[in-house]
């Protein structure tokens, strides 16, 4: 054993397997990056070069004004602004109502609090489809059609982020509440000053997931929306794309510009971004 | 029976707590931070699921709502329906193929980024791009790379000696190249996941199997592996139910049809088209998705049982 | 004296009266639509002819995006309760708002009925059509120098255009392209010149499998190794088909795509089967039973104008499709439209032997059975006979669903 390890056989083993590493690595980073780098590329191409076959990899001068078209073929900012309206909204105000919910589970003792919990968790095996149907009734009986009411109020829940922050909560000593009740601390006070702040990097999460779950949301929009006016980029974007025809050029400017917002967000917090995600996986 | 004593809840004494009237002011208060979700998720989860069970016997009318009382027709006619077994079919298989598949090379992409490797910050950002980027933005993309004649596609794989696929044009291909897409979009996700896992492992595990002289497969296999089996279930869970629930790839993929043939149709699109394409079949919609559901949850219920018995906890 | 004042009042009650019964209360009518821009001014502009005739009426115009957003639009305003005047819409999207919609037989005299063309009319007048387009033959000039005048010529053609350009073992050009299911009245076209139908004459059967059925159908399925099948547009990659049918409304995109290429679109008359036939597409118009009376009544006026020879003859000269009536065939503009638009001329011609769909309240799902039968023998997934056995049983379903 000893003596393979410091044996020059051994080196070389060690060399090529760590080149093996770097190719496997790599060759996995152009996989994943190939369609962004395509989607790039041809946003910058004519239309001809476009389709061209084979395919080119670069444009020979880049067409920066497949931007300006395809910015201003479809209201592209109302959909922007309806998308960030309601990323934003939904997010603070599904953060508010979990951070009571799951304040409740995690730190309080109530009548029916398993079996409503169970029921909860339950739901997320709800394909969401399922309840379109007679939500789709309701909204329109509550005359919502079509409008922001439709995009946010049914939002400003999530089952999962209660489950998550729940967790969290219940991580947060009883001794810390038992000491701020002593002081005559309320409730309420003591969820917002104390127990809120120690859990920033988890409603980071629950709020991370909700924003990308909005900005990303699709079905619901197509059914509880029609007008252009009330669209959001997901659903803009592939209306555009029925509508454009062979104007791939601009179908990709297009798409480029609806994920920069993404892409800002997650290099400005991409620690944060990267353990947020990470940690809806640990129990 | 004594099993079902554990439930005869009737026979238990009344718990303590319920003769403290501290237990009720709190539950009054809990009820109070429970108001805001326990109403929306009422009115547009709690009741729609009901609703879609009363929805199912009924052939819904717009003029004269809910329309008329069909009893269980709609689910003989969705039973009857070759589409129906065709979608369920397709879901079947992307469940089967695209869970698995994700969830290995996920590992592999894990075990890769955990080494001490140069560039792996940068790596990790390439793997996890795909999951972060709106969905519709993505797949246009790849729309376009599957094109038959000038796609880029076509173009590589030719370069490899393989005749071009008509990959959104034939009924054969139309499913895997769902399947890749889908691939490619949760595989960074996953392996971000199964990465934390792996480096909350306590190094001591390490320590030890190298004492004990095991080889590198040999650890990975015997401890990474089982001790990763939290994140590995939890990702089970989740991404079978994200397979079972597949719309927007298709729909996106196929400019709003479900492939030549219906042939990447998912369960969840045969209930959109059901109930919003075309002719809406309110009815039919509700049927087929209380059938989705039923098969989640045994799926569910299934799965968790397995854990019980495979899942170890450190 | 007494007598005077008796002659002012009686001369202002006159006139009070005579006030009274032609003032009318102002009335908005809101009209959905899904037109361009372009479009949409034309439309403008006859509401704007329309309200100078009638000063109390304003029409209101409310675009509502892609036509699939537009029906789950219709349909939810119906759930809701709060519908608009009038909307446009398919005919296949009838089965759920037959009973929403005002049957408009009594408000048309039979002169007004017997102008509309034949083809375009609907039962019990719950629609009337209104932008309309009809399947002509499109070809690309550099392929085919003469359009064919029969389908034997047709299908001739067909294979001699299939070829693989560069030698590659992958065919570059097809002599013609097939949308079966996003385009089943490709094939009903064909049925409808062999003399066949879906139904029989009081919708008691299918007839879709009879012997002319049948012959089209297996002529559609020749079609196929000849044919680029796909369910985009046919326009999207140009010089993929030598020939197309395709509806005239899209004679423009065609025009666009073909710009910049070194290809020339064309359009002719489809060629000629048993007989001339050809198949008419596109929206009708509907008012709903729950818009107040004077809202229904004032949409009805509007409608009465916009059938007016020379309003759909300006509709149809401006927004690129057809007119839809005798009268809008003879008006003026529509006679100078043809001068310039060889395209005009050609769909024009094809118009008096034009189908509509069935007016059957079920006809939406019967067209998509249609289309999967059309799909399955296109790419080859199943037999005509076994495709056909399957429609046909979809179709007796549906009968009397």
């Amino acid at each position: 054993m000893e003596a393979t390890h410091t044996g020059r056989h051994y080196v070389v083993r060690q060399r090529t397997y760590r080149v093996a590493l770097y190719v496997l690595m790599f060759a996995g980073c152009a996989i994943m990056l190939l369609p962004f780098f395509w989607m790039l590329t041809t946003s910058l191409k004519t239309q001809t070069e476009a389709l061209r076959m084979p395919p080119q990899w670069f444009p020979s001068s880049p067409q920066w004004q497949n931007y300006a078209k395809a910015w201003s073929a479809a209201p592209f900012g109302r959909y922007f602004f309806n998308s960030f309206f309601m990323a934003i909204t939904t997010t603070i105000g599904e953060v508010i109502t979990t951070i009571l919910a799951a304040y409740a589970f995690a730190k309080m003792k109530f009548f029916g609090k398993n079996v409503l919990f169970a029921i909860l968790l339950g739901t997320l095996m709800i394909p969401g489809q399922m309840l379109l149907l007679p939500n789709y009734v309701t909204i329109a009986r509550f005359g919502w059609l079509d409008s922001y009411e439709a995009l946010i109020i049914p939002w400003l829940v999530s089952v999962f982020g209660i489950f998550l922050l729940r967790q969290f909560f219940r991580g947060v000593p009883d001794e810390l509440l038992d000491a701020a009740r002593i002081d005559g601390c309320s409730r309420l006070r003591f969820l917002f000053r104390i127990m809120v702040p120690l859990s920033k990097p988890a409603i980071f999460t629950v709020a991370l997931f909700k924003f990308l779950g909005s900005w990303n949301s699709f079905t619901w929009v197509l059914i509880m929306t029609n007008s252009p006016n009330m669209r959001t980029v997901p659903v803009g974007l592939q209306v555009f794309s029925g509508e454009i025809g062979t104007a791939y050029e601009q179908l990709m400017a297009a798409s480029v510009l609806a994920i920069i917002p993404i892409l800002v967000l997650f290099f400005f917090t991409q620690k944060q971004f990267i353990q947020g995600v990470a940690r809806t996986g640990i129990k | 029976m004594p099993k079902l004593e554990k439930f005869a809840f009737w026979k238990r004494p009344m718990p303590d707590e319920w003769r403290s009237r501290t237990f009720w002011k709190d539950t009054g208060w809990a009820y109070i931070y429970l108001l805001p979700a326990l109403i929306i998720l009422g009115i547009f989860t709690f009741y729609p699921f009901f609703s879609t069970f009363r929805l199912s016997l009924y052939r819904v009318s717009f003029t004269n709502f809910p329309g008329t009382y069909v009893g269980l027709d709609h689910f003989r006619y969705i039973f009857g329906d070759r589409y129906f077994w065709r979608a369920l079919w397709n879901t079947l298989i992307i469940v089967g193929t695209s869970v698995p598949i994700t969830l290995l090379l996920a590992l592999v992409v894990a075990n890769l980024l955990n080494k001490s490797l140069r560039f792996r910050t940068f790596a990790r950002t390439s793997f996890f791009l795909s999951y972060i980027t709106p969905m519709v933005a993505v797949i246009m993309v790849w729309q376009l790379m599957y094109n038959e004649s000038f796609g880029l596609i076509n173009y590589l794989i030719g370069l490899i000696g393989v005749d071009r696929i008509a990959w959104l044009n034939s009924p054969q291909y139309a499913l895997p190249a769902v399947i890749i897409l889908s691939i490619w979009r949760y595989v960074g996700y996953q392996a971000i996941i199964l990465l934390a896992g792996m480096q909350g492992i306590d190094q001591m595990y390490y320590e030890a199997a190298k004492i004990d002289g095991a080889s590198g497969f040999q650890v990975w296999r015997k401890i990474t592996v089982p001790l990763l089996t939290p994140q590995i279930f939890f990702l089970l869970i989740i991404s079978m139910i994200g397979s079972f629930k597949m719309f927007t790839e298709v729909y996106v993929l196929f400019t709003g049809t479900s492939g030549p043939l219906k042939s990447a149709e998912t369960l969840v699109y045969y209930i959109m088209r059901q109930g919003f394409f075309f002719t809406p079949h309110y009815g039919r919609a509700a049927a087929a998705s209380i059938v989705l559901f039923a098969i989640i949850f045994i799926v569910t219920l299934f799965q968790m049982q397995v854990a019980k018995k495979r899942v170890h906890y450190q | 004296m007494k007598l005077r004042y008796l002659v002012v009042l009686s001369i202002l009650a006159a006139f009070a009266v005579g006030f009274m019964a032609t003032a009318q209360e102002p009335v908005t009518i809101e009209f959905w639509h899904r037109f361009g821009e372009y479009n949409t001014s034309m439309l403008e502009q006859l509401a704007t002819w329309f309200e100078a005739e009638y000063p109390w009426i304003t029409v209101n115009f409310v675009y509502q995006g892609s036509y699939s957003a537009l029906q789950q639009k219709v349909n939810g305003a119906v759930v809701a309760g709060e519908v608009p005047t009038m909307t446009i819409f398919y005919e296949d999207w009838i089965a759920p708002l037959a009973d929403a919609l005002v049957p408009l037989t009594p408000y048309f005299t039979d002169e007004e009925i017997a102008d509309i063309l034949p083809g375009m009319l609907y039962k019990d007048m719950i629609t009337i059509p209104f932008n309309k387009s009809i399947m002509v033959l499109y070809y690309i000039e550099e392929y085919v120098e003469t359009p064919p005048t029969t389908w034997e010529e047709f299908y001739a053609l067909c294979v001699e255009n299939t070829v693989d350009v560069d030698g590659d073992g992958n065919i570059d050009r097809y002599g013609t392209g097939l949308r079966p299911s996003a385009n089943p009245e490709q094939f009903l076209a064909l049925l409808e010149q062999n003399n066949g139908t879906i139904l029989n004459e009081d919708w008691t059967e299918v007839t879709l499998d009879n012997e002319a059925g049948m012959e089209a159908l297996n002529f559609y399925a020749s079609l196929a190794p000849y044919a680029w099948v796909t369910s985009s547009y046919l326009n999207s990659e140009i010089g993929r088909v030598a020939m197309a049918i395709d509806t005239s409304a899209g004679y423009s995109h065609w025009i666009d795509a073909a710009e910049g290429t070194e290809y020339t679109v064309k359009t002719a008359a489809l060629p000629v089967g048993e007989k001339m036939a050809s198949f008419i597409q596109g929206t009708n118009i509907g008012i709903f039973k729950g818009a107040p009376q004077a809202e229904i009544d004032a949409g009805v006026l509007f409608l009465k104008f916009l059938l007016r020879g020379e309003m759909t003859g300006f509709w149809a000269a401006t927004s690129g499709y057809l007119p839809v009536t005798y009268s809008g065939m003879d008006s003026a503009v529509w006679t100078y439209a043809l001068l310039s638009s060889p395209h005009s001329v050609v769909s024009s011609e094809m118009l008096p032997s034009g189908v509509s769909s069935l007016a059957h309240p079920n006809y939406g799902d019967m067209r998509a059975a249609l289309g999967t039968m059309c799909e399955e023998i296109a790419l080859g997934a199943a037999t005509v006979e076994e495709a056909v056995e399957t429609a046909v049983d979809e179709i007796e379903y549906l009968l009397d669903y």
